[in-house]
């Protein structure tokens, strides 16, 4: 039995039926866009304050911490804001050690929860009368300022009157005075 | 070397700690201290200040815990070990307990602590008082040429 081979013409008459259908929903408009990176939904920020102080005080009424920026700029995200920080300066007061006083170019601060991210030139530094001033050094610092905790990933440096150290990460319990430098620890101390 | 005492104090750890309450360091994980030819290997080395921020002591432990110096030009390198070692940057001394072993040139020393000034080089070996098994007493070996 001899098979039926489709019409040349039928074929012909789809291809034109499948151009035109595409020349129909794309226009060149559409596939010139359609390569154009997307552009973020652009959020103006909700509120700004210049020269903030932000006190926060303890169950006893004492002061526990301050937070200081010359400029806070908050953006609305989801269910808080999002607020970004301009000379950030956080200082922490404990009755266990020496006041600490964190300070960076640029921050971060999420509302909601008690986290503080330090960003460009971070310098934490704390000066006792026994041991002189200890500085840490880094370029960001994630600070939960109810805990008086910081920690970093980044590389850290650790100085103090006749010692500097090198490290990479870094875990500081600041209320109890104690850090620990993760990995790769390099010191020196001058005689 | 006499001049060990001008060099700074050189760290290497996996990690450390730092106690800003007592101003006390720990280094730990492969732990090494070096001034001058001065060099200490152990899993941790604690180190405590003066109180102008100067080394004032130094703490390893370690299985065991070593020590090394040359203490001058003309003699040989000391090797020590033991489970503990203490310097004493103050009246630089070394102290050596728990299988405690000195070496020098050849002549070894073993016993339950020793007790080494590097200053005047001198050594005070004690044996452990608690215990009178044999292997506690004080053992010395001093190769032949050195008796000569």
């Amino acid at each position: 039995m001899r098979t039926r081979q489709p019409k040349p013409w039928i074929i012909v008459v789809g291809f034109c039926i499948a151009l035109g259908y595409g020349a129909l929903h794309f226009t060149p408009r559409d596939l010139a866009l359609s390569d154009a990176p997307v552009q973020p939904k652009q959020t103006l920020p909700e509120t700004y304050i210049l020269g903030m102080i932000d006190r926060s005080f303890d169950d006893d009424g004492r002061l526990s911490y301050t937070l200081e920026a010359e400029q806070v700029t908050y953006f609305e995200q989801g269910q808080g804001t999002d607020g970004t920080l301009t000379k950030p300066k956080v200082l922490f007061l404990s009755e266990k050690t020496t006041p600490w006083n964190l300070e960076a170019d640029k921050g971060h601060v999420y509302s909601g929860n008690n986290t503080v991210i330090l960003n460009d030139n971070v310098v934490a530094y704390s000066r006792s009368d026994d041991h002189g001033e200890l500085t840490l050094l880094t370029e960001t610092l994630n600070i939960d300022t109810d805990k008086q905790y910081a920690h970093t990933d980044k590389p850290v440096t650790m100085r103090s009157a006749r010692s500097n150290t090198q490290a990479v990460g870094l875990k500081a319990d600041l209320q109890e005075g104690r850090m620990e430098l993760l990995s790769e620890v390099r010191g020196r101390y001058e005689p | 070397l006499p001049e060990d005492r001008e060099q700074a104090f050189q760290l290497q750890a996996d990690s450390q700690t730092f106690d800003q309450k007592n101003g006390r360091v720990t280094y730990s994980g492969e732990a090494r201290l070096q001034q001058g030819s001065m060099v200490i290997e152990a899993d941790t080395i604690t180190v405590d200040f003066a109180t102008d921020n100067s080394v004032s002591k130094v703490t390893a432990l370690g299985d065991p815990a070593k020590f090394q110096q040359r203490p001058s030009r003309d003699r040989g390198t000391v090797y020590a070990e033991g489970e503990t070692i203490t310097y004493d940057s103050d009246n630089n001394t070394v102290s050596l307990e728990q299988e405690a072993k000195l070496e020098q040139d050849g002549a070894v020393m073993r016993g339950f602590s020793i007790h080494y000034d590097l200053t005047r080089e001198l050594v005070r070996a004690e044996s452990d008082k608690s215990e009178s098994s044999e292997q506690q007493r004080i053992q010395m070996t001093i190769p032949p040429a050195m008796v000569e």
